[in-house]
Protein backbone atom coordinates (compact mmCIF):
# COMPACT_ATOMS: atom_id res chain seq x y z
CA UNK A 1 0.00 0.00 0.00
CA UNK A 2 3.28 2.47 0.74
CA UNK A 3 3.96 1.92 -2.95
CA UNK A 4 0.90 2.83 -4.27
CA UNK A 5 0.57 5.39 -1.96
CA UNK A 6 3.84 6.94 -3.24
CA UNK A 7 2.54 7.04 -6.42
CA UNK A 8 -0.43 8.80 -6.00
CA UNK A 9 1.58 11.47 -3.93
CA UNK A 10 4.04 11.51 -7.02
CA UNK A 11 0.78 12.03 -9.24
CA UNK A 12 -0.50 15.01 -6.91
CA UNK A 13 2.67 16.86 -7.22
CA UNK A 14 1.95 17.38 -11.26
CA UNK A 15 2.11 20.76 -11.74
CA UNK A 16 2.40 21.92 -8.29
CA UNK A 17 4.50 24.56 -7.21
CA UNK A 18 6.59 21.89 -4.98
CA UNK A 19 7.95 20.64 -8.17
CA UNK A 20 8.38 23.61 -9.19
CA UNK A 21 10.71 24.50 -6.50
CA UNK A 22 12.93 21.42 -6.65
CA UNK A 23 14.63 23.01 -9.49
CA UNK A 24 14.01 26.97 -8.78
CA UNK A 25 15.73 26.39 -5.12
CA UNK A 26 19.19 24.61 -6.39
CA UNK A 27 19.57 26.81 -9.72
CA UNK A 28 19.43 29.93 -7.50
CA UNK A 29 22.00 28.86 -5.91
CA UNK A 30 23.61 27.50 -8.96
CA UNK A 31 23.33 31.12 -10.76
CA UNK A 32 24.89 32.74 -7.41
CA UNK A 33 27.66 30.66 -7.89
CA UNK A 34 28.59 30.95 -11.15
CA UNK A 35 28.01 34.32 -10.77
CA UNK A 36 30.11 34.81 -8.42
CA UNK A 37 32.98 32.62 -10.47
CA UNK A 38 32.34 35.22 -13.70
CA UNK A 39 32.76 37.74 -10.83
CA UNK A 40 36.49 36.55 -9.64
CA UNK A 41 37.99 35.98 -13.43
CA UNK A 42 39.38 32.92 -14.22
CA UNK A 43 42.98 33.30 -12.96
CA UNK A 44 41.14 33.50 -9.49
CA UNK A 45 39.92 29.58 -10.24
CA UNK A 46 43.41 28.50 -11.45
CA UNK A 47 44.78 29.89 -7.99
CA UNK A 48 41.99 28.14 -6.33
CA UNK A 49 41.08 25.62 -8.25
CA UNK A 50 37.85 24.62 -8.53
CA UNK A 51 37.35 22.68 -5.78
CA UNK A 52 36.71 25.67 -3.83
CA UNK A 53 33.44 26.52 -6.19
CA UNK A 54 32.40 23.04 -5.19
CA UNK A 55 33.31 23.20 -1.50
CA UNK A 56 31.66 26.77 -1.28
CA UNK A 57 28.24 25.45 -3.43
CA UNK A 58 27.87 23.08 -0.94
CA UNK A 59 28.26 24.61 2.20
CA UNK A 60 25.97 27.51 0.72
CA UNK A 61 23.55 24.53 -0.04
CA UNK A 62 23.69 22.82 3.33
CA UNK A 63 23.95 26.05 5.64
CA UNK A 64 20.86 27.92 4.38
CA UNK A 65 19.11 26.89 0.88
CA UNK A 66 18.76 23.22 1.47
CA UNK A 67 17.01 23.82 5.20
CA UNK A 68 14.77 26.07 3.74
CA UNK A 69 14.16 24.13 0.84
CA UNK A 70 13.10 21.18 3.10
CA UNK A 71 10.40 23.35 5.25
CA UNK A 72 9.26 24.35 2.07
CA UNK A 73 8.67 21.29 0.35
CA UNK A 74 7.03 19.64 3.11
CA UNK A 75 4.99 22.59 3.29
CA UNK A 76 3.86 22.63 -0.26
CA UNK A 77 3.32 18.77 0.11
CA UNK A 78 1.13 18.90 3.15
CA UNK A 79 -0.55 22.31 2.40
CA UNK A 80 -1.92 21.09 -0.79
CA UNK A 81 -3.71 18.82 1.22
CA UNK A 82 -4.56 21.82 4.24
CA UNK A 83 -5.94 23.85 1.69
CA UNK A 84 -8.21 21.53 -0.35
CA UNK A 85 -9.18 20.16 1.78
CA UNK A 86 -8.25 16.89 0.53
CA UNK A 87 -7.14 15.04 3.86
CA UNK A 88 -10.98 13.87 4.31
CA UNK A 89 -10.54 12.59 0.66
CA UNK A 90 -7.73 10.50 1.59
CA UNK A 91 -8.67 9.67 4.66
CA UNK A 92 -11.89 8.34 3.86
CA UNK A 93 -10.04 5.56 1.16
CA UNK A 94 -8.77 2.43 2.54
CA UNK A 95 -5.74 3.67 3.96
CA UNK A 96 -4.32 4.30 7.13
CA UNK A 97 -3.28 7.55 8.46
CA UNK A 98 0.39 6.31 9.48
CA UNK A 99 1.08 5.13 5.80
CA UNK A 100 -0.73 8.64 3.95
CA UNK A 101 2.17 10.28 6.46
CA UNK A 102 5.29 7.44 5.59
CA UNK A 103 4.37 7.99 1.78
CA UNK A 104 4.15 11.91 2.15
CA UNK A 105 7.58 12.05 3.87
CA UNK A 106 9.03 9.64 1.02
CA UNK A 107 7.83 12.05 -1.21
CA UNK A 108 8.90 14.75 0.27
CA UNK A 109 12.44 12.88 0.17
CA UNK A 110 12.42 12.07 -3.44
CA UNK A 111 11.88 16.04 -3.72
CA UNK A 112 15.19 16.35 -1.66
CA UNK A 113 17.29 14.12 -4.02
CA UNK A 114 15.87 15.86 -6.65
CA UNK A 115 17.16 18.70 -5.98
CA UNK A 116 20.64 17.80 -4.86
CA UNK A 117 20.79 16.44 -8.23
CA UNK A 118 19.68 19.63 -9.66
CA UNK A 119 22.27 21.12 -7.35
CA UNK A 120 25.55 19.26 -8.74
CA UNK A 121 24.03 18.78 -12.80
CA UNK A 122 23.48 22.69 -12.61
CA UNK A 123 26.71 22.86 -11.40
CA UNK A 124 28.53 21.09 -13.83
CA UNK A 125 26.76 22.99 -16.91
CA UNK A 126 27.69 25.88 -14.99
CA UNK A 127 31.34 25.11 -14.80
CA UNK A 128 31.45 23.77 -18.02
CA UNK A 129 29.86 26.81 -19.73
CA UNK A 130 32.61 28.47 -18.09
CA UNK A 131 35.38 26.36 -19.85
CA UNK A 132 34.07 27.19 -22.79
CA UNK A 133 34.70 30.92 -21.94
CA UNK A 134 38.58 30.43 -21.06
CA UNK A 135 38.24 29.18 -17.53
CA UNK A 136 40.64 26.40 -16.37
CA UNK A 137 40.02 22.82 -16.99
CA UNK A 138 41.68 20.72 -14.92
CA UNK A 139 40.39 18.88 -12.24
CA UNK A 140 36.94 20.83 -12.89
CA UNK A 141 35.00 17.73 -11.91
CA UNK A 142 36.89 16.25 -9.12
CA UNK A 143 34.34 16.34 -6.66
CA UNK A 144 32.64 13.66 -4.45
CA UNK A 145 29.36 14.07 -5.97
CA UNK A 146 27.76 10.68 -4.96
CA UNK A 147 29.41 10.83 -1.41
CA UNK A 148 28.08 13.95 -0.69
CA UNK A 149 24.50 13.38 -2.16
CA UNK A 150 24.39 9.98 -0.04
CA UNK A 151 25.85 12.09 3.07
CA UNK A 152 23.19 14.95 2.87
CA UNK A 153 20.12 12.26 2.11
CA UNK A 154 20.99 10.72 5.42
CA UNK A 155 21.37 13.58 7.84
CA UNK A 156 18.41 15.48 6.49
CA UNK A 157 15.60 12.75 7.66
CA UNK A 158 15.85 14.15 11.30
CA UNK A 159 14.28 17.55 9.60
CA UNK A 160 12.59 16.26 7.40
CA UNK A 161 10.87 14.61 9.96
CA UNK A 162 10.37 17.37 12.39
CA UNK A 163 9.05 19.55 9.04
CA UNK A 164 7.08 16.38 7.59
CA UNK A 165 5.12 16.40 11.36
CA UNK A 166 5.12 20.52 12.06
CA UNK A 167 3.38 20.47 8.50
CA UNK A 168 1.27 18.29 8.95
CA UNK A 169 -0.07 18.76 12.51
CA UNK A 170 -0.57 22.89 11.66
CA UNK A 171 -2.82 24.14 8.50
CA UNK A 172 -1.34 27.09 8.51
CA UNK A 173 2.23 27.70 6.30
CA UNK A 174 3.51 30.36 9.13
CA UNK A 175 4.25 27.25 12.10
CA UNK A 176 6.48 24.99 9.32
CA UNK A 177 8.15 28.13 7.78
CA UNK A 178 9.41 29.21 11.01
CA UNK A 179 10.40 26.28 12.27
CA UNK A 180 12.16 26.26 9.09
CA UNK A 181 13.60 29.75 8.96
CA UNK A 182 14.79 29.23 13.04
CA UNK A 183 16.71 26.33 12.33
CA UNK A 184 18.53 27.26 9.55
CA UNK A 185 19.80 30.65 11.31
CA UNK A 186 21.10 28.52 14.07
CA UNK A 187 23.32 26.25 11.90
CA UNK A 188 26.16 28.78 11.87
CA UNK A 189 26.30 29.37 15.67
CA UNK A 190 25.20 25.99 16.83
CA UNK A 191 27.32 24.71 13.93
CA UNK A 192 30.84 25.64 14.96
CA UNK A 193 30.37 24.80 18.68
CA UNK A 194 30.31 21.50 20.83
CA UNK A 195 26.40 21.18 20.90
CA UNK A 196 25.76 20.52 17.36
CA UNK A 197 25.13 16.99 18.46
CA UNK A 198 21.76 18.08 20.03
CA UNK A 199 21.12 20.29 16.53
CA UNK A 200 19.89 18.24 13.85
CA UNK A 201 19.73 21.31 11.55
CA UNK A 202 23.86 20.78 11.62
CA UNK A 203 23.66 17.38 10.65
CA UNK A 204 24.19 17.91 6.91
CA UNK A 205 26.89 20.36 7.65
CA UNK A 206 28.88 18.26 9.66
CA UNK A 207 28.24 14.89 7.21
CA UNK A 208 29.97 16.92 4.65
CA UNK A 209 32.54 19.45 6.17
CA UNK A 210 32.37 18.02 9.53
CA UNK A 211 36.53 18.17 10.35
CA UNK A 212 37.32 15.17 11.17
CA UNK A 213 35.72 12.15 9.90
CA UNK A 214 35.17 11.28 13.59
CA UNK A 215 32.92 13.81 13.17
CA UNK A 216 31.39 12.99 9.95
CA UNK A 217 30.27 9.17 10.94
CA UNK A 218 28.57 10.76 13.50
CA UNK A 219 26.91 12.95 12.02
CA UNK A 220 25.89 10.56 10.20
CA UNK A 221 24.94 8.12 12.70
CA UNK A 222 23.11 10.86 14.78
CA UNK A 223 21.44 11.41 11.61
CA UNK A 224 19.89 8.29 10.84
CA UNK A 225 19.25 6.91 14.80
CA UNK A 226 17.06 10.35 15.39
CA UNK A 227 15.17 9.64 11.78
CA UNK A 228 14.21 6.54 13.11
CA UNK A 229 12.99 7.63 16.36
CA UNK A 230 11.32 10.42 15.22
CA UNK A 231 9.49 8.88 12.42
CA UNK A 232 8.23 6.07 14.58
CA UNK A 233 6.75 8.63 17.54
CA UNK A 234 5.61 11.34 14.52
CA UNK A 235 3.64 8.65 12.64
CA UNK A 236 2.71 7.00 15.83
CA UNK A 237 1.27 10.21 17.49
CA UNK A 238 -0.51 12.03 14.42
CA UNK A 239 -2.19 8.90 13.37
CA UNK A 240 -3.96 8.69 16.61
CA UNK A 241 -5.18 11.94 16.22
CA UNK A 242 -8.79 13.05 14.24
CA UNK A 243 -8.27 14.17 10.74
CA UNK A 244 -6.15 17.21 10.15
CA UNK A 245 -8.77 19.32 8.74
CA UNK B 1 -25.01 -6.76 10.23
CA UNK B 2 -27.34 -6.20 12.92
CA UNK B 3 -30.21 -6.89 11.19
CA UNK B 4 -30.90 -5.25 7.71
CA UNK B 5 -29.10 -1.92 8.89
CA UNK B 6 -26.12 -0.89 7.00
CA UNK B 7 -25.62 1.71 9.64
CA UNK B 8 -26.23 1.42 13.26
CA UNK B 9 -24.80 4.23 16.13
CA UNK B 10 -25.96 3.54 19.48
CA UNK B 11 -25.66 5.70 22.06
CA UNK B 12 -22.64 7.92 20.44
CA UNK B 13 -20.79 10.79 22.52
CA UNK B 14 -18.89 13.28 20.89
CA UNK B 15 -17.74 16.27 22.35
CA UNK B 16 -15.16 19.26 21.85
CA UNK B 17 -13.81 20.30 24.78
CA UNK B 18 -16.60 21.36 27.08
CA UNK B 19 -18.90 21.79 24.14
CA UNK B 20 -21.43 17.97 23.91
CA UNK B 21 -21.99 18.23 20.04
CA UNK B 22 -23.55 14.49 20.13
CA UNK B 23 -25.31 13.18 23.10
CA UNK B 24 -26.84 9.85 23.09
CA UNK B 25 -27.09 9.93 19.21
CA UNK B 26 -28.88 6.33 17.87
CA UNK B 27 -29.58 5.81 14.46
CA UNK B 28 -30.17 2.81 12.39
CA UNK B 29 -29.99 3.02 8.64
CA UNK B 30 -32.10 0.08 6.84
CA UNK B 31 -30.14 -1.74 3.74
CA UNK B 32 -31.21 -0.17 0.30
CA UNK B 33 -32.66 2.70 2.06
CA UNK B 34 -32.00 6.48 0.78
CA UNK B 35 -31.43 8.00 3.98
CA UNK B 36 -31.17 11.57 4.66
CA UNK B 37 -29.46 12.81 7.70
CA UNK B 38 -31.58 16.10 8.11
CA UNK B 39 -30.55 19.08 11.21
CA UNK B 40 -29.15 23.04 11.49
CA UNK B 41 -26.37 23.83 11.11
CA UNK B 42 -24.54 23.07 14.27
CA UNK B 43 -26.78 20.51 15.42
CA UNK B 44 -23.90 17.96 14.40
CA UNK B 45 -24.80 16.25 11.24
CA UNK B 46 -21.21 16.65 9.47
CA UNK B 47 -19.68 15.08 13.32
CA UNK B 48 -21.98 12.51 12.76
CA UNK B 49 -20.30 11.87 9.13
CA UNK B 50 -16.94 11.82 9.92
CA UNK B 51 -17.00 9.35 12.63
CA UNK B 52 -19.54 7.05 10.43
CA UNK B 53 -15.78 7.56 8.07
CA UNK B 54 -13.23 7.55 10.89
CA UNK B 55 -12.54 10.62 10.14
CA UNK B 56 -12.86 11.40 13.94
CA UNK B 57 -13.25 8.62 16.72
CA UNK B 58 -16.11 9.10 19.36
CA UNK B 59 -15.73 9.69 23.07
CA UNK B 60 -18.30 6.81 23.68
CA UNK B 61 -20.90 4.59 22.35
CA UNK B 62 -20.93 2.11 19.24
CA UNK B 63 -20.58 2.83 15.81
CA UNK B 64 -21.09 0.12 13.06
CA UNK B 65 -20.66 -0.23 9.24
CA UNK B 66 -21.88 -2.47 7.15
CA UNK B 67 -21.56 -4.76 10.26
CA UNK B 68 -18.23 -4.18 11.69
CA UNK B 69 -17.09 -1.47 14.15
CA UNK B 70 -15.51 1.70 12.69
CA UNK B 71 -12.81 1.56 15.12
CA UNK B 72 -11.56 -1.78 14.28
CA UNK B 73 -12.27 -2.39 10.57
CA UNK B 74 -11.95 1.46 9.28
CA UNK B 75 -10.33 0.20 5.80
CA UNK B 76 -12.10 -3.00 5.06
CA UNK B 77 -15.06 -0.91 5.97
CA UNK B 78 -14.10 1.79 3.90
CA UNK B 79 -13.07 -0.47 0.78
CA UNK B 80 -16.87 -0.73 0.55
CA UNK B 81 -18.28 2.88 0.86
CA UNK B 82 -17.81 6.07 -1.29
CA UNK B 83 -17.97 9.60 0.62
CA UNK B 84 -18.29 13.08 0.05
CA UNK B 85 -17.53 14.86 3.09
CA UNK B 86 -18.05 18.30 3.55
CA UNK B 87 -17.63 20.61 0.15
CA UNK B 88 -15.83 18.28 -2.90
CA UNK B 89 -12.45 18.04 -1.58
CA UNK B 90 -10.51 18.20 -4.97
CA UNK B 91 -6.73 18.83 -5.94
CA UNK B 92 -7.63 21.71 -8.49
CA UNK B 93 -4.15 21.19 -10.96
CA UNK B 94 -4.82 17.65 -11.82
CA UNK B 95 -7.36 16.57 -14.57
CA UNK B 96 -10.68 14.49 -14.08
CA UNK B 97 -8.88 11.30 -15.41
CA UNK B 98 -5.91 11.63 -12.79
CA UNK B 99 -8.20 12.92 -9.75
CA UNK B 100 -10.14 10.04 -10.19
CA UNK B 101 -6.89 7.82 -10.46
CA UNK B 102 -6.62 8.45 -6.77
CA UNK B 103 -9.09 6.31 -5.93
CA UNK B 104 -8.76 4.11 -8.64
CA UNK B 105 -5.63 3.10 -7.21
CA UNK B 106 -6.11 2.68 -3.60
CA UNK B 107 -9.12 0.84 -4.17
CA UNK B 108 -7.19 -1.46 -6.27
CA UNK B 109 -9.69 -0.81 -9.54
CA UNK B 110 -9.09 -1.56 -12.69
CA UNK B 111 -8.58 1.99 -15.31
CA UNK B 112 -11.29 1.65 -17.32
CA UNK B 113 -13.73 2.16 -14.00
CA UNK B 114 -12.39 6.10 -14.71
CA UNK B 115 -14.38 6.06 -18.00
CA UNK B 116 -17.09 4.34 -17.10
CA UNK B 117 -17.57 6.34 -14.05
CA UNK B 118 -17.44 9.72 -15.78
CA UNK B 119 -20.06 8.66 -18.09
CA UNK B 120 -22.49 7.85 -15.52
CA UNK B 121 -22.24 11.32 -14.17
CA UNK B 122 -21.92 13.04 -17.17
CA UNK B 123 -18.58 14.28 -17.34
CA UNK B 124 -16.64 12.49 -20.01
CA UNK B 125 -15.79 15.64 -22.29
CA UNK B 126 -13.59 16.91 -19.47
CA UNK B 127 -11.63 13.91 -18.84
CA UNK B 128 -8.82 15.82 -19.48
CA UNK B 129 -9.88 19.22 -18.11
CA UNK B 130 -8.15 20.08 -15.26
CA UNK B 131 -10.51 20.63 -12.35
CA UNK B 132 -9.63 24.48 -11.38
CA UNK B 133 -11.22 25.10 -14.66
CA UNK B 134 -14.62 23.06 -13.76
CA UNK B 135 -17.68 25.00 -12.88
CA UNK B 136 -19.52 24.61 -9.00
CA UNK B 137 -21.82 21.63 -10.59
CA UNK B 138 -18.48 19.99 -12.48
CA UNK B 139 -16.70 19.64 -8.89
CA UNK B 140 -19.90 18.26 -6.99
CA UNK B 141 -20.36 15.40 -9.58
CA UNK B 142 -16.96 14.81 -9.80
CA UNK B 143 -17.16 14.05 -6.05
CA UNK B 144 -19.61 11.92 -6.63
CA UNK B 145 -17.70 9.67 -9.30
CA UNK B 146 -15.28 9.54 -7.01
CA UNK B 147 -17.49 8.56 -4.40
CA UNK B 148 -19.19 6.22 -6.83
CA UNK B 149 -15.66 4.28 -7.98
CA UNK B 150 -16.12 0.18 -7.56
CA UNK B 151 -19.71 0.38 -6.89
CA UNK B 152 -19.59 0.78 -3.21
CA UNK B 153 -22.19 -0.87 -1.24
CA UNK B 154 -23.08 2.15 0.95
CA UNK B 155 -22.58 6.16 -0.55
CA UNK B 156 -21.65 8.52 2.55
CA UNK B 157 -22.89 12.17 1.01
CA UNK B 158 -22.63 15.62 2.71
CA UNK B 159 -24.65 18.13 1.01
CA UNK B 160 -24.48 16.18 -2.94
CA UNK B 161 -26.56 18.55 -4.79
CA UNK B 162 -25.04 21.55 -3.20
CA UNK B 163 -24.10 24.27 -5.62
CA UNK B 164 -25.68 22.31 -8.61
CA UNK B 165 -28.08 24.23 -11.06
CA UNK B 166 -31.65 22.99 -11.58
CA UNK B 167 -30.85 20.85 -14.17
CA UNK B 168 -27.73 18.96 -12.46
CA UNK B 169 -29.92 18.78 -9.33
CA UNK B 170 -32.15 17.13 -10.80
CA UNK B 171 -29.75 14.51 -12.85
CA UNK B 172 -27.84 13.66 -9.68
CA UNK B 173 -31.16 13.19 -7.93
CA UNK B 174 -32.56 10.83 -10.38
CA UNK B 175 -28.84 9.11 -10.27
CA UNK B 176 -28.97 9.36 -6.51
CA UNK B 177 -32.62 7.49 -5.97
CA UNK B 178 -31.63 4.56 -8.62
CA UNK B 179 -28.54 3.70 -7.16
CA UNK B 180 -30.23 1.44 -4.25
CA UNK B 181 -31.80 -0.34 -7.92
CA UNK B 182 -28.97 -0.10 -10.06
CA UNK B 183 -26.10 -0.37 -7.18
CA UNK B 184 -27.61 -2.28 -5.04
CA UNK B 185 -26.07 -0.19 -2.32
CA UNK B 186 -27.80 2.57 0.05
CA UNK B 187 -27.43 6.17 0.79
CA UNK B 188 -26.83 8.36 3.49
CA UNK B 189 -27.26 12.07 2.87
CA UNK B 190 -26.94 15.05 4.56
CA UNK B 191 -28.80 18.36 2.67
CA UNK B 192 -30.08 21.07 3.83
CA UNK B 193 -32.67 21.35 0.59
CA UNK B 194 -35.56 19.82 1.93
CA UNK B 195 -37.46 19.77 -1.09
CA UNK B 196 -34.74 17.77 -3.27
CA UNK B 197 -34.86 15.32 0.02
CA UNK B 198 -38.13 14.80 0.02
CA UNK B 199 -37.90 13.89 -3.99
CA UNK B 200 -35.47 11.29 -3.13
CA UNK B 201 -35.34 10.10 0.16
CA UNK B 202 -37.20 6.88 1.54
CA UNK B 203 -36.27 7.82 5.04
CA UNK B 204 -34.74 10.70 7.18
CA UNK B 205 -33.80 11.20 10.46
CA UNK B 206 -33.96 14.27 12.45
CA UNK B 207 -31.14 15.64 14.35
CA UNK B 208 -31.41 17.82 17.04
CA UNK B 209 -29.03 19.19 20.22
CA UNK B 210 -26.72 16.34 19.16
CA UNK B 211 -29.44 13.80 19.18
CA UNK B 212 -32.36 11.87 16.86
CA UNK B 213 -35.35 13.61 17.48
CA UNK B 214 -37.10 11.69 14.78
CA UNK B 215 -36.12 9.17 12.62
CA UNK B 216 -38.71 7.38 10.19
CA UNK B 217 -39.69 6.86 6.67
CA UNK B 218 -41.15 8.93 4.49
CA UNK B 219 -44.16 6.93 3.67
CA UNK B 220 -44.97 6.53 7.29
CA UNK B 221 -44.45 10.44 7.66
CA UNK B 222 -46.99 11.12 4.83
CA UNK B 223 -49.37 8.82 6.36
CA UNK B 224 -49.11 10.34 10.07
CA UNK B 225 -48.94 14.01 8.53
CA UNK B 226 -52.68 15.29 8.57
CA UNK B 227 -52.91 17.73 6.57
CA UNK B 228 -55.94 20.52 6.10
CA UNK B 229 -58.49 20.18 3.66
CA UNK B 230 -59.93 24.11 1.77
CA UNK B 231 -63.66 24.12 0.88
CA UNK B 232 -65.97 26.88 -0.65
CA UNK B 233 -68.92 26.35 0.11
CA UNK B 234 -72.69 28.71 -0.58
CA UNK B 235 -72.44 28.31 3.46
CA UNK B 236 -69.48 28.44 5.17
CA UNK B 237 -71.43 28.85 8.89
CA UNK B 238 -73.82 25.77 7.88
CA UNK B 239 -71.15 24.07 6.58
CA UNK B 240 -68.99 24.48 9.37
CA UNK B 241 -71.91 23.60 11.88
CA UNK B 242 -72.70 20.15 9.99
CA UNK B 243 -68.67 18.93 10.25
CA UNK B 244 -68.50 20.51 13.57
CA UNK B 245 -71.33 18.11 14.48
CA UNK B 246 -69.09 14.93 13.07
CA UNK B 247 -66.21 15.87 15.13
CA UNK B 248 -63.62 17.77 12.60
CA UNK B 249 -62.04 20.78 13.74
CA UNK B 250 -63.00 23.47 11.06
CA UNK B 251 -61.90 27.29 10.59
CA UNK B 252 -64.70 29.88 9.01
CA UNK B 253 -62.43 31.79 6.98
CA UNK B 254 -65.18 33.97 5.50
CA UNK B 255 -68.95 33.38 4.68
CA UNK B 256 -68.03 30.78 1.84
CA UNK B 257 -64.85 29.72 2.69
CA UNK B 258 -63.47 27.34 5.53
CA UNK B 259 -60.95 24.92 6.37
CA UNK B 260 -61.50 21.40 8.16
CA UNK B 261 -57.62 20.55 9.97
CA UNK B 262 -56.05 17.82 11.18
CA UNK B 263 -57.56 15.02 8.89
CA UNK B 264 -55.91 12.86 6.23
CA UNK B 265 -56.24 12.83 2.50
CA UNK B 266 -57.82 9.73 3.34
CA UNK B 267 -61.14 11.70 4.41
CA UNK B 268 -61.57 14.27 2.56
CA UNK B 269 -64.08 11.85 0.07
CA UNK B 270 -66.20 11.62 3.12
CA UNK B 271 -66.39 15.19 4.10
CA UNK B 272 -67.45 16.41 0.44
CA UNK B 273 -70.23 13.77 -0.01
CA UNK B 274 -71.38 14.68 3.64
CA UNK B 275 -71.69 18.39 2.70
CA UNK B 276 -73.36 17.82 -0.53
CA UNK B 277 -75.71 15.54 1.14
CA UNK B 278 -77.21 17.88 3.76
CA UNK B 279 -77.83 20.17 0.63
CA UNK B 280 -75.06 22.82 0.48
CA UNK B 281 -73.21 23.80 -2.94
CA UNK B 282 -69.80 22.68 -3.20
CA UNK B 283 -67.60 25.01 -5.42
CA UNK B 284 -63.86 24.07 -4.27
CA UNK B 285 -62.55 20.94 -2.33
CA UNK B 286 -58.30 21.50 -1.97
CA UNK B 287 -56.66 19.26 0.65
CA UNK B 288 -53.29 20.35 0.83
CA UNK B 289 -50.63 17.90 2.36
CA UNK B 290 -47.81 19.74 4.67
CA UNK B 291 -44.44 19.56 2.87
CA UNK B 292 -41.31 17.98 4.57
CA UNK B 293 -40.16 21.11 4.95
CA UNK B 294 -43.13 21.72 7.33
CA UNK B 295 -42.95 18.63 9.03
CA UNK B 296 -39.43 19.42 9.51
CA UNK B 297 -40.07 23.19 10.65
CA UNK B 298 -43.02 21.67 12.88
CA UNK B 299 -40.95 18.91 14.18
CA UNK B 300 -37.86 21.64 14.88
CA UNK B 301 -40.45 23.80 17.13
CA UNK B 302 -41.67 20.55 19.29
CA UNK B 303 -38.31 19.05 19.76
CA UNK B 304 -37.85 22.75 21.37
CA UNK B 305 -39.63 21.79 24.46
CA UNK B 306 -38.02 18.59 24.40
Amino acid sequence: MIVKLIQIELLKTRRSLALLMMFICPLLVVLLMVMLAVNSGASAVETRGWTALWTTTNALWCHFMLPLYIALVTTLLNGTEHHNGTWRLMLTLPISTWQLYIAKAAVAWFFIAGANLVLFIGLIVGIAILMLFGYPTEAAFNYPVVEQIAKVLVTCLPILIIQQAISWRFSHIVAPLAVGVIGTMGIVTIGSSKYWLYYPWTYMLMSNMGGDIANQWLALKLGSLLAVVLLGLSAWGLGRRDCPA
Amino acid sequence: MTGTNVIRLHNVNKSFGQQRVLKQLNLNVPEHSVYAFLGNNGEGKSTTIRLLTGLMRADEGQIEVLGLDVTKNKQKILQQVGTIVDSPALYPQLTANEFLRIGCVLKGLAKTEIARILDTVGLTKATNQKIKTFSLGMKQRLALAHALLGTPKLLILDEPTNGLDPQGMLEIRELIKALPQTNNCTVFLSSHLLDEVEKMATHVALLKHGSVVVESSIAQITQNNSGTLRLEVCNASKAAQTLSAMGYQVTEHSPTALAVNDISGKGTDKINASLINSGLRLFQSVYHQPSLEEWFLNATNQSKAI
